[in-house]
């Protein structure tokens, strides 16, 4: 089985200079916790993930010690951040040098790359075009579900 | 064969007739010739000459006995008489024959070196000889000549000098003497030398800090005398030190530590007299190797394998003896007959080698020429390492000779020999002198063990300098762990590619005796002939278990394998199975193979926490938890693990190098001991080796986490079944027991106490006694059925030799002895000790030391931890007065042998739970002494006083957890010792459920999640290393009482012992107090903070931090310590600063008694609420955290008040920074290599 046969050939995608806001609402909205960025001519770039804006949100310890310095502190400081960043883009939380599959390749590679490296989503791009994405539900649901 | 006249040279030439090759001959050399009867050789004018009884000549006549030399060779004639042979052509009248050399390249080295030194008068290019090894053949003098009496008058000052620390002043007082030749003629040299590097090693290290430069009356006679030794820079040599600085008590007697004293002591206490000596003793003691080296290598040369065999023999003998019994001369045992305390040590000797100049050789243990040649012999591998670079650094320094003979050695080599002629005999015995010499219970591994002993307390008390380096780390930094690893690693180096030290026995006769119970003891005889097996009554012997086919085909099931799958072996797996029979070096086994070779059951403790950690299966982790994995084989665990969803399989389906991989899990099976029951002939090796195994058979609990089955002992079983067949080849390994020894003395009394195959030793011990002397044996059997008649046991009591006692306890019986043999008769059920408390009045006769009116017994122990303990405690009730103090000297002496062997002991959960918070309070006198190991408790309060390795290790480890120093000296890898800590356990340490419970902690790195345990875990290292930091700070005050200097008042504190407590306060301050609070309590409060209080400023902690040391009081503390040293050295108020000293001591003690009172309180907290603990009692951990730093405020108001009090009231000089470790602690000064 190849990629192709079972990758989501619609996936939920943002584009270079997109706001966090937007992108928020791209994964809240679509349930799709790994968003696909494209460039301005469309062409694949990478991708952001909602860890990644959790973690953007998160203060690190200089920030919590001019806030106050307490974990209460902190836990507000995060609040405030997701405030801060909503407005700004998303450009430079993209993660550019994502592992991506070929619609053509083996199921069984595109399995692989994912468990080793902890990815749940893989791009699947053709020629630097994203043609579709691969999640680990979509290999449960195709090899295993349907076998 | 040739006719007279003959002529004698290298060339070709026609009128050559007899041809010797070899370039110091010249080609028409000599002639030979008769002159009427009489043989006369002529030398023709030759290059090098022609050498008749070593004598150069150029026309000799020869008669009998006559040694003729020409270049390399010796030649030997022989006349034959023309009337003797019908034969012979009456021209032919002489045969001629040109011997091989008469020696290997390292024969000639040492025969050109005592020809050399005979002849030059003194030995300056290097003591060498056969007679003497690498020490003088004269004894060292002990006067120079009345001109440099100054010189010798200052040694026996030297120890008052040091003590009043007026050291320096006598020598910038003493005047400049002349070294030149004319003045200070060559046989004075030596002594000179070893005068003057002792002297200028007095001057720099009297004082902690070292002086500006060395008086002129030093330096210019030191730096002449070097050099005219040969010595670019002025260094103290190891011959200076050791091989040059001894005297024999009685000239006539022998040569060992009891008779011989330092000729230039420094301090001349106790530590510096036995360590310098037993260093001596120790070349002393191997001496004959040089010899049996020689030999072993014409041997080769020869094709003679017998000699090369009893070559090897000679130095086997010599290393056992230096390892067994002048090495552990260096007893740290205070009530040892040479107690050496490894604190003076440090303190003193410690110090006394480091070159004072950068380059400099040292005098340190890498510069024994004797293990260079040994080195040489065995074909070291390698000098890659840090230590071995130096060792060749030094070796650079030799003298002539002994650089020409380590060189000579490397030139034929044994090794090969002894792998080509595939003789099991020689191999068998080669491979003991290479294990005698590097393996784990050989020289170089006791080494490893007691320099790790010795290094870790001296390192705690602050040996600030050794030979080589600076020690600068902060308490925690373990310093000596690093040493150690390096030593590893050099003993690595040694071990030349040779097959493991294992011989192949053949399982023959067995006899199984069953007793009413069931319980099953077999008699097993392995055929060992022709292995080159030699031990000696008492050694144990190692044998590798096979499991049977059922326990296999249930492993491979649980598996879910064919058992035919191949397996890849790790690298430890690789080494275990080249030890078995038929199995060179392989890399894959199949599974079924793998598994008759792995420890299959118990399950072990790591094997246990592995696999919960890699299957994360709940009900696993629970019987971990619990500590019951004992009671599960490996093939229930495996089915238990399956029924928790983990796929059995991916163990044999990984690849070798993954963490699931089964070889990375599941250990080889190790050697399993068994005390051997024979003795071979002295001297000779053995035919037969008798063993008595105890069958193991136990039915594992019925608890909720383990469920009752049958089980058995791995090693007693394969045993009963290789006796049964008859055939099996068994892979050995003799393991010797040089605490387990019978008397020197053959008129000494024995008393040995068994319990059921623990008679096994003593069926040895009591066929070698053959002597005079008195032997009891007491045996501990549970019924008559399980007795058996030993021959050798009715032998002995025939010939009056044994008394032969056996408790039955389960049965009213008794043995008895009439016509020749021993017979069960009616009697009382009795235990062994109930037999010694009857017998209480004898036995004190015999145990009560000689010089006591008593007979001075050495008394024997062999059998399981608890039966052990008992005996030792019916002992010491037959002690009139103080029964322990009477054990412990018994074992200082070397009077009590102890062979203590695992057997089952019932699970875990029996033994009472003890808290981490009662462990860390039991580091004291008054609250006892406790130390965890794996998990398990032990009152080790009277094995401190027992411990070889000395008290003060054991001490510094009560109160903590000591698994990682336990493992590092590999005691858990010996059986022999691990189950004699059995004696001392009391129970385990509680395992806290935190279930998952986590919080948030913000540090440097960010926020991070947490879980409870680690938090808990933070608190216990926190307290453990307030445990181990009052251990170490006792231990270094404790040195107020030693006696540093000969002839001191051990009460009186010495400006000399004054300087080290003040040294001590100061690396308090720095190296304990400033690691504890800036990092280790920061980290505390700050992981507790996150857990406690979300409204805490994370800030806190530095501002308050900041505020304690900002505080004047903190500032006068640190700076009262140079202003203290500068009264002490100025020397007009010493009860000033014997005061301020007592201060220092005692407020220093009780800050971390106090911080230890505190941080209990939190770790109490932990133990009352487990996983509850934040929820209801985070004030209180957050209080007991808080409060520490406190503490340190108040400590640091107390000592300034006080110190003010004693009119101390500003800081002294700034102290300099010290400089960066340089070098290896413990083996030589900075290396100066080209990079």
């Amino acid at each position: 089985m190849l990629v192709k046969d079972v990758m989501t050939a619609f996936p939920a995608y943002i584009r270079l200079g997109t706001t966090i806001r937007r992108a928020a609402e791209v994964v809240s909205v679509s349930e799709v916790g790994q968003l696909m960025v494209l460039d301005h001519d469309g062409r694949f770039i990478g991708s952001v993930s909602e860890e990644d804006l959790v973690r953007a949100m998160l203060p690190g310890f200089d920030d919590v010690t001019e806030a106050g310095g307490t974990l209460a502190d902190a836990f507000r400081l995060f609040l405030e951040r997701g405030r801060a960043l909503a407005d700004r883009v998303v450009d430079p939380l993209v993660v550019r040098d994502a592992a991506t599959v070929r619609s053509g390749d083996e199921l069984a590679r595109a399995a692989i790359v994912m468990l080793d490296r902890g990815i749940r989503r893989l791009p699947v791009v053709d020629d630097g075009t994203l043609v579709g994405t691969l999640s680990r539900a979509d290999l449960c649901r195709a090899v295993i579900y349907h076998s | 064969m040739c006719t007279l006249p003959a002529t004698l040279g290298r060339g070709s030439a026609a009128a050559t007739v007899v041809v010797l090759d070899d370039r110091d001959v010249s080609r028409r050399h000599a002639r030979l010739e008769l002159d009427g009867a009489d043989l006369v050789v002529t030398d023709l004018g030759s290059t090098n000459g022609t050498f008749v009884n070593d004598e150069r000549v150029t026309r000799r006549v020869l008669t009998a006995g006559d040694r003729l030399r020409i270049g390399r060779f010796d030649i030997g004639w022989t006349l034959i008489d023309p009337d003797a042979t019908a034969f012979m052509d009456p021209g032919e009248r002489t045969m001629l024959r040109a011997l091989e050399p008469p020696g290997v390249a390292a024969r000639r080295v040492i025969e050109a070196a005592e020809a050399d030194n005979r002849r030059a008068g003194h030995e300056l290019d290097g003591f060498l000889s056969l007679e003497h090894g690498f020490l003088p053949v004269d004894p060292p003098l002990t006067a120079l000549p009345e001109s440099h009496r100054a010189w010798d008058d200052m040694s026996e000052r030297l120890p008052e000098l040091f003590r009043r620390l007026s050291l320096r002043r006598a020598f910038d007082a003493m005047p400049v003497l002349d070294a030149r030749p004319e003045a200070l003629p060559d046989r004075y040299l030596l002594r000179a030398s070893t005068l003057l590097g002792v002297y200028a090693h007095a001057y720099q290290y009297m004082a902690v800090d070292p002086p500006g430069a060395l008086p002129e009356s030093l330096l210019r006679p030191w730096t002449l005398v070097s050099r005219r030794l040969g010595k670019q820079v002025p260094a103290v040599s190891y011959i200076d030190l050791f091989f040059y600085n001894w005297r024999l008590r009685d000239p006539a007697g022998p040569r060992v530590l009891d008779n011989m004293d330092l000729l230039v002591p420094t301090w001349d206490n106790a530590a510096e007299r036995v360590f310098y000596l037993v260093t001596t003793e120790f070349a002393m003691g191997l001496t004959p190797v040089l010899g049996a080296m020689l030999d072993a290598q014409e041997a080769v040369a020869a094709d003679d394998p017998a000699a090369v065999e009893r070559a090897l023999l000679v130095i086997l003998d010599r290393l056992q003896h230096v390892t067994q019994t002048v090495y552990p001369q260096i007893d740290p045992n205070p009530r040892g007959r040479h107690p050496l305390d490894q604190v003076l040590w440090a303190k003193t000797v410690g110090t006394a080698g480091v070159p004072i100049f950068d380059g400099a050789p040292s005098p340190s243990g890498t510069a024994q020429p004797q293990i260079h040649a040994l080195d040489a012999f065995l074909e070291r591998r390698d000098y890659g390492s840090l230590v071995g670079r130096q060792s060749t650094y030094l070796a650079g320094f030799f003298p002539r000779h002994w650089q020409d003979l380590v060189a000579a050695l490397r030139e034929v080599s044994v090794r090969q020999y002894v792998e080509d002629t595939r003789n099991p005999a020689l191999r068998g015995v080669y491979n003991a002198v290479l294990d005698a010499y590097v393996g784990d219970r050989g020289w170089m591994g006791l080494h490893r063990i007691k320099a790790y002993g010795f290094l870790e307390v001296s390192f705690k008390v602050g040996r600030q300098v050794t030979t080589g380096a600076r020690f600068t780390g902060l308490f925690k930094d373990r310093t000596w762990d690093k040493v150690d690893h390096e030593l590893a690693v050099v003993r690595d180096e040694r071990r030349p590619p040779v097959g493991p030290p294992v011989v192949f026995g053949t399982a023959r006769r067995s006899r199984v005796v069953t007793g009413a119970s069931g319980a099953w003891t077999c008699y097993l005889e392995i055929d060992v002939a022709g292995q080159g097996v030699h031990h000696l009554p008492g050694d144990r012997v190692g044998i590798l278990p096979e499991h049977d086919d059922d326990l296999v085909r249930r492993t491979v099931a649980a598996l879910q394998a064919t058992g035919d799958e191949l397996v890849r072996l790790t690298p430890p797996w690789r080494r275990a199975v080249a030890c078995r029979a038929g199995y060179g070096d392989v890399d894959v086994l199949p599974l079924r193979t793998l598994l008759r070779f792995a420890r299959l059951r118990p399950v072990g403790r790591e094997l246990a926490k592995q696999l919960a950690e890699l299957t994360a299966v709940g009900s696993w982790q629970r019987i971990v938890d619990a500590r019951m994995e004992d009671q599960w084989e490996l093939w229930d665990v495996l089915n238990l693990l399956y029924a928790g969803g983990y796929d059995v399989t991916r163990l044999w389906k990984a690849d070798p190098g993954d963490a699931e991989a089964f070889c990375a899990v599941v250990p080889p099976e190790p050697f399993r001991l068994y005390s051997i029951a024979s003795v071979p002939p002295p001297g000779r090796p053995a035919g037969t080796l008798h063993l008595v195994v105890a069958g193991l058979e136990y039915t594992s609990a019925r608890t909720p986490w383990s469920y009752p089955r049958q089980r058995r002992g791995a090693a007693s079983h394969f045993l009963r079944r290789a006796g049964d067949e008859g055939r099996q080849r068994l892979s050995l390994q003799i393991v010797p027991t040089p605490r387990f020894r019978l008397p020197d003395d053959p008129a000494r009394p024995v008393v040995m106490f068994a319990a059921g195959s623990g008679v096994a030793p003593f069926l040895g011990f009591v066929a070698a006694r053959t002597g005079p002397g008195e032997n009891l044996l007491y045996v501990g059997i549970r019924t008559p059925q399980e007795y058996v008649a030993h021959p050798v046991l009715d032998a002995a009591a025939a010939a009056g030799r044994l008394t032969f006692t056996v408790a039955f306890s389960r049965a009213d019986a008794a043995v008895g002895f009439a016509d020749g043999r021993h017979t069960v008769q009616d009697g009382r059920r009795r235990r062994v000790d109930d037999v010694i408390r009857a017998d209480a009045d004898a036995l004190w006769d015999l145990l009560r030391p000689v010089d006591d009116g008593g007979r001075g017994a050495h008394v024997y122990v062999c059998g399981s931890a608890p039966f052990a303990a008992a005996v030792i405690e019916a002992l010491t009730d037959v002690v009139p007065g103080d029964g322990r103090e009477f054990i412990r000297r018994l074992i200082a002496d070397g009077r009590l042998g102890q062979d203590v062997f695992t057997t089952y002991l019932g699970h875990a959960q029996q033994g009472p739970r003890f808290e981490v918070s009662e462990l860390a309070r039991r580091n004291s006198a008054n609250a006892g002494h406790w130390m965890a190991v794996g998990g398990a408790v032990y009152d080790v309060g009277e094995f401190l006083h027992l411990h070889i390795g000395g008290p003060h290790i054991i001490r510094n480890h009560a109160g903590t957890d000591a698994t990682a120093a336990y493992r590092t000296v590999l005691h858990h890898a010996h059986a022999e010792i691990d189950a004699q800590l059995a004696m001392y356990q009391i129970g385990h340490l509680r395992r806290l459920r935190f279930g998952a419970r986590w919080g948030v902690v913000l540090t440097e790195d960010g926020l991070h999640a947490l879980s409870l345990e680690q938090l808990f875990a933070t608190w216990v290292q926190f307290v453990y290393l307030l445990a181990g930091m009052q251990n170490a700070l006792s231990a270094d005050f404790g040195f107020i009482t030693s006696v540093a200097t000969a002839g001191e008042d051990p009460r009186e504190l010495t400006p000399f012992k004054a300087q080290y407590v003040l040294e001590a306060h100061r690396r308090f301050l720095v190296s304990y107090l400033d690691g504890l609070v800036h990092e280790d309590l920061r980290t505390l409060w700050q992981r507790t903070a996150g857990f406690c209080d979300p409204h805490l400023d994370i800030r806190t902690f530095d501002t308050d931090l900041a505020a304690v040391e900002a505080d004047p009081d903190t500032e006068l503390v640190r700076g009262s310590v140079p202003a203290v040293k500068e009264l002490l050295l100025a020397g007009d108020d010493p009860r000033r600063v014997t005061a301020l000293c007592q201060l220092f001591a005692g407020t220093d003690l009780r800050l971390l008694r106090d911080l230890k009172t505190a941080v209990l309180d939190g770790v109490r907290a932990f133990e009352t609420h487990e996983a509850d603990v934040i929820d209801r009692a985070a004030p209180v951990l957050l209080d007991a955290a808080g409060r520490v730093l406190a503490i340190v405020a108040a400590y640091h108001h107390r000592l300034a008040d006080q110190t003010r009090a004693h009119g101390i009231t500003s800081a002294g000089t700034t102290e300099p920074p010290i400089p960066p470790d340089r070098g290896l602690p413990g083996h030589g000064g900075p290396l100066q290599l080209p990079d």
